[in-house]
């Protein structure tokens, strides 16, 4: 069963990072970002390069702490590392230990996400066939491609049958059926009533499966709302790509927040 | 959190280090040194000496031995070097057990694996790797705990290989059997354990393979001082009769040092007193202040090794505590 409780919520968060000499200097990375992401919505986060997408993702994994506000998940602080059992990552630059074969990857991960020993044996082989990786399986990850880390990545990520998987530029090094693969599944995550934070560039997946979006700018929020608001200009009524829609907000250009 | 799956992350965390250990050939370097150690040993061997009946020296033809004249002979690499001993040959066996125990495995051996150790963790905190595994809920005590866990039974191993090894092969080609050099399994592991343990604090620290191994280094050495800087301080007066007595302030800063940090040399006092090797005089139970600190019973081996003890504790502590307000 589904919870009706948002799976994630960012509450008023701010997040400075130290910089400098003795780290007295600060860089204000999140500034006062409020933000529900509901049960079964696929919402993507979108926004210049630098503009604080990957520490709201991590301030949502507990990677790192918020200087001011609080963030919830699945209705519990984040600081209840338990609700992470329910979420699934998939990181745009994920470095594995290259010692390990991609079985014993899913079964070292299997293991730190609490996973009992006979589910992970269950799980892991299947994930793999899913990936495209089977025939791979007891191949050290050191001979592995860029595009077949990825694939991994994502099957460790699905290990846990998350509740909510981030995907944080997910499609980064994949190739045409690699992209096709995480398209389906988002698809399915969305078909089985779960959620989905996508983090990406390409706006064509994002236009394809999102149901809301969040677009974020200089740590700030400029737009939160269904993906067909942002998508319609509000003079006229007439339907915009993203590209286009998301232009003002990446030029300064559109009012500091809309939300809708 | 359930028990199973504590015990099966452990499980994991400690695979994952062995393998990080064979896939770095660490493995195998020491496995290698271990099999040089016990051929050295294979190739040493006893002739003659003397017999030893209530505290007498007897020759093989049944004279009491007299003076320190040449009772038998020790043969070293199958007899390629040859060196006279004096009494029984039990002696000759003591003075190169103490050389494994104090100097091969007690200090070079530790060393050697701190510094191959010392860069695994650094290794699983780069940011590729660390996003992900601190994303898992397992907490990041339990994670920091298993890599541990993972490093000091690579080198318990290790240790066990090398004991044993060189332990039988002793014993098969001298007769001498010294069951007491087998203690030095656990007192080598312990002593690798508190060491590494500052090591686990620089890696979340700084997250850089060298600075833990410099940092590592440093830190056995400067506890290896400060040992011995108060077993200095403490019999001063001794060792420099009619000398100014140090100023109070310089034998409690040593003391409180002392208790604060492990004791290196104090370790291998603890392996050479449980081995008894009586008149050896390379060990570091023989060497001033050391000597005269025993001498006077002023050393406190229970005392010393459980506050040895306790200091990974307090730096796992701190590492992890450290850990979890890490941005990553």
């Amino acid at each position: 069963m589904i919870d009706q409780q948002p799976v994630a919520e960012f509450q008023q968060v701010v997040k400075d990072y130290q910089q400098g000499l003795f780290g007295l200097d600060r860089l204000r990375a999140i500034d006062g970002v409020s933000l529900r992401i509901e049960a079964g919505e696929t919402f993507a986060l979108l926004g210049p390069n630098r503009a604080g997408k990957t520490t709201l993702v991590k301030l949502l994994l507990s990677l790192c702490q918020p200087t001011e506000g609080a963030i919830l998940r699945f209705g519990m602080s984040s600081s209840d590392r338990s609700t992470l059992a329910r979420v699934g990552y998939v990181h745009e630059n994920q470095a594995f230990p290259r010692y390990l074969t991609a079985r014993a990857l899913l079964e070292f991960y299997g293991a730190l996400g609490f996973l009992s020993e006979p589910t992970v044996q269950e799980r892991a082989p299947r994930l793999l066939e899913r990936v495209g990786l089977a025939d791979r399986a007891d191949e050290s990850i050191s001979c592995f491609s860029k595009g077949m880390i990825q694939r991994l990545g994502i099957a460790q990520a699905l290990l846990n049958e998350p509740d909510l998987l981030v995907f944080d530029e997910p499609s980064e090094g994949l190739d045409l059926a690699g992209r096709q693969l995480v398209r389906d599944l988002v698809r399915e995550q969305k078909d089985r009533g779960k959620s989905v934070l996508f983090v990406s560039h390409v706006l064509s997946e994002v236009e394809l499966f999102c149901d809301r979006v969040g677009v974020i700018v200089g740590g700030k929020l400029a737009f939160v709302g269904p993906m067909r608001h942002l998508c319609t200009d509000p003079k006229t009524g007439a339907r915009t790509s993203l590209e286009v829609a998301i232009r003002p907000y990446y030029e300064g250009a559109a009012a500091p927040l809309h939300t809708s | 959190m359930d028990a199973p799956a504590v015990i099966y992350a452990l499980r994991w965390l400690i695979n994952d280090t062995f393998r990080q250990t064979l896939a770095s050939r660490v493995f195998w370097i020491l496995l290698g040194l271990s099999v040089l150690a016990i051929v050295f040993c294979l190739g040493v061997s006893v002739e003659g000496g003397a017999t030893r009946d209530e505290g007498e020296f007897w020759t093989r033809d049944g004279q009491p031995l007299q003076g320190p004249g040449s009772a038998g002979r020790l043969t070293l690499m199958f007899g390629l070097f040859q060196a006279p001993f004096s009494r029984d040959a039990s002696e000759p066996v003591h003075l190169l057990l103490s050389i494994f125990a104090s100097w091969i495995a007690g200090t070079l051996g530790l060393l050697m694996a701190l510094v191959w150790t010392a860069g695994f963790l650094p290794d699983a905190l780069q940011p590729g790797s660390a996003s992900v595994l601190l994303a898992k809920p397992a907490p990041h005590w339990l994670i920091l705990l298993g890599k541990y866990l993972g490093v000091i039974c690579f080198v318990g191993l290790h240790a066990t290989i090398f004991f044993v090894g060189t332990w039988l092969a002793l014993g098969l080609k001298t007769d001498v059997w010294q069951g007491a050099y087998l203690l030095g399994i656990p007192i080598l592991t312990l002593h690798f354990a508190v060491i590494f343990s500052a090591s686990v604090l620089l890696a979340v620290l700084f997250r850089s393979a060298t600075a833990c191994v410099i940092g590592s280094v440093l830190f056995w050495l400067v506890s290896y001082a400060v040992n011995y800087g108060r077993d200095f301080a403490l019999v001063y007066a001794e060792l420099n009769p009619g000398a100014p007595p140090l100023p109070a302030f310089t034998s409690a800063f040593s003391e409180l040092g002392y208790w604060l940090l492990p004791k290196p040399a104090d370790f291998l006092i603890v392996f050479e007193q449980c081995l008894e090797l009586g008149q050896v005089t390379t060990t570091l139970a023989s060497q001033p202040p050391f000597s005269t600190v025993l001498r006077t019973e002023q050393f406190h081996p229970l005392a010393s090794l459980a506050s040895s003890a306790l200091f990974p504790v307090v730096a796992l502590w701190a590492a992890s505590s450290h850990l979890a307000s890490q941005d990553y």
